[in-house]
């Protein structure tokens, strides 16, 4: 369980968070939105440890972040950052052990990590020769062989294709399935609609609205946070998003 | 057979190969009397004046190619070399002013001036990093201070008493391992340990930068002490390299490219194979300088620089059209 309790974080002369209060359960998988710059990465960024808070405390299984040591809070946070850049030409099987040195049986982590976003056949590849979504893969592969309870991931969906967007919250809704904590900050509002537990909503480094996505998307919020008209639908035996074709920015 | 064997065995091969090379000629009588009775002539020339030129050079190349491995991985850029910081200027005009006040004949004093000043600098780089571990704002820095070290230098020259002392301290800069002793050895070989000390705990912290700052320190990599040890690993053998034999330009930058064309891209796994082929670059140059037929002696420095700059400006032509294909 990781938790902010009334967190600001400024960056520069901005408060880019204001006053948050989350709390995040194992076995579940979170959909961070909001517009842009509306405060996503730098949440992320608090929870994960690599930005202080000015204000407030991040807390993990009742500890205080700022209590742990760097390797204490790197075996129970993993992140992904929203740059995917890499300086070397390694190996796709070597870039995914990074994320489990910690373990003994590094190689069979990594190769199952790989496994999982698809990518078994490319381990001995490298990088570089790679495309912009497979290589977002083998950095998902990365964070998900760190096997860390909490799993943090800015834009995992960028650069990859709608069938492996799909595919790709799938393997993030096996790893809450789990056990682990998993908080994804994503841009396409259906897809986090159809796939998270728990959706947490950013507007001007506020909270706007946190809860399962039939109660957190209402018309009003769609309206006043993303410039979008829509809301819940009924659909076959469930419900679906819809949103409009036209969006209300001033 | 794996590239450690390869480069060890071409270091060592050189390393026996070049004992052979000198002004005199001597023949395998000669060479075991030198091991029976190291006082002897052929003893001296063995012992003092052969053993310890090719060992500097060996080990110049290797600190030069452990910096330069050990820089790339910092800076994450293949075209950051041990000099970039300004150590190497300090190290240059430590030597420069050492000359200048007539000490260029007392032992030691050279290679002392140089670590002293070359210590100065690390001071003002490693106060810098400590309060912002960042590589941009380092490199900007590095700049300053090589440019400072460089003016300093011209002025040097400048104020330099008669042109017979700016000879000496322009052969001094264009680098060379005659006549070092078994001190200049030892004290070379002294940094790549200690350098070997800092970069056992540095290594695995390079490894993980290859995916950016952020990944690296959610994996518990503290930035600051990688930045720390990383500056002092790459001061310390900067600054030898440059009291041990003037400068011997880049050696530093070519040794890690040559490993990563032979398939090692681990920053990492870069640094002892580079430290091999900096130390076999280095011999095969000394060799080379030896061998060419000239009425002067060409410089060591003179040698590694001509094949080295324009390495440099390839890899700059060739990186520069992956950065606009993007």
């Amino acid at each position: 369980m990781i938790e902010t309790q009334n967190i600001h974080v400024r960056l520069a002369q901005t408060e880019a968070v204001r006053d948050v209060t989350l709390r995040f359960e194992p076995g579940r998988l979170y959909g961070l939105v909001g517009p842009n710059g509306s405060g996503k990465t730098t949440l992320l960024r608090a929870l994960a440890g690599l930005v202080a808070p000015s204000a407030g405390a991040v807390r993990i299984d009742d500890r205080a972040l700022s209590s742990l040591s760097l390797s204490e809070r790197s075996a129970r946070i993993g992140y992904l950052p929203q740059a995917r850049s890499i300086s070397w030409d390694l190996t796709v099987h070597e870039i995914v052990q990074l994320g489990a040195q910690r373990f003994r049986d590094a190689e069979p982590r990594a190769a199952a990590a790989l496994r999982e976003v698809g990518l078994g056949d490319v381990a001995h590849r490298r990088v570089f020769s790679l495309s912009g979504g497979q290589t977002a893969r083998v950095l998902l592969a990365r964070l998900l062989a760190t096997a860390c309870p909490v799993l943090l991931l800015d834009e995992p969906l960028t650069a990859l294709d709608p069938a492996w967007q799909r595919q790709v919250l799938g393997v993030l809704k096996a790893a809450a399935a789990r056990g682990h904590v998993v908080i994804a900050s994503l841009h396409d509002l259906g897809l986090a609609a159809a796939f998270c537990d728990d959706l947490c909503v950013m507007h001007d480094g506020s909270l706007a609205g946190f809860g399962r996505p039939e109660t957190v998307f209402t018309p009003a919020l769609l309206a006043e946070v993303f410039h979008l008209t829509g809301g819940f639908e009924v659909a076959g035996e469930g419900t679906r998003l819809h949103l409009g074709a036209h969006p209300l920015i001033p | 057979m794996k590239l450690w064997t390869i480069l060890a065995l071409s270091a060592a091969f050189l390393l026996i190969l070049l004992m052979g090379m000198g002004e005199v000629a001597l023949s395998p009588a000669d060479y075991a009397e030198a091991l029976r009775a190291p006082g002897s002539l052929a003893g001296e020339i063995v012992w003092q004046i052969r053993l310890p030129r090719n060992l500097c050079a060996l080990l110049v190349g290797a600190m030069l190619g452990v910096a330069g491995a050990v820089a790339q991985g910092y800076f994450r850029n293949p075209l950051a070399e041990p000099g970039l910081m300004g150590v190497s200027g300090g190290a240059g005009l430590g030597a420069a002013v050492a000359i200048v006040l007539g000490l260029g004949l007392t032992p030691g004093a050279v290679e002392g001036f140089a670590l002293l000043f070359a210590g100065g600098v690390s001071l003002i780089i490693l106060a810098f990093v400590s309060r912002f571990p960042d590589r941009q704002a380092l490199i900007l820095l590095g700049v300053g201070l090589s440019s400072l070290t460089g003016a300093l230098m011209a002025l040097v020259f400048n104020l330099s008493p008669s042109p017979v002392t700016t000879a000496e301290i322009l052969g001094w800069m264009m680098g060379s391992v005659e006549n070092r002793s078994w001190t200049d050895a030892a004290l070379a070989a002294g940094g790549l340990l200690l350098a070997a000390l800092m970069l056992w705990r540095v290594g695995p912290g390079l490894r993980i930068l290859t995916l950016g700052e952020d990944t690296a320190r959610s994996q518990g990599v503290d930035l600051r002490q990688l930045a720390a040890l990383s500056v002092v690993a790459i001061s310390v053998l900067a600054g030898l390299a440059v009291a041990v034999s003037g400068v011997i330009g880049f050696v530093g930058l070519a040794a890690p490219h040559l490993v990563r064309g032979l398939g090692v891209r681990d920053p990492y796994r870069l640094i002892a194979p580079s430290g091999l082929a900096g130390g076999v670059m280095v011999l095969l140059a000394d060799g080379a300088v030896r061998l060419l037929p000239t009425s002067t002696d060409i410089r060591l420095g003179v040698l590694t620089s001509l094949i080295g700059a324009p390495l440099f400006a390839f890899l700059a032509w060739k990186s520069a059209k992956e950065w606009v294909q993007g």
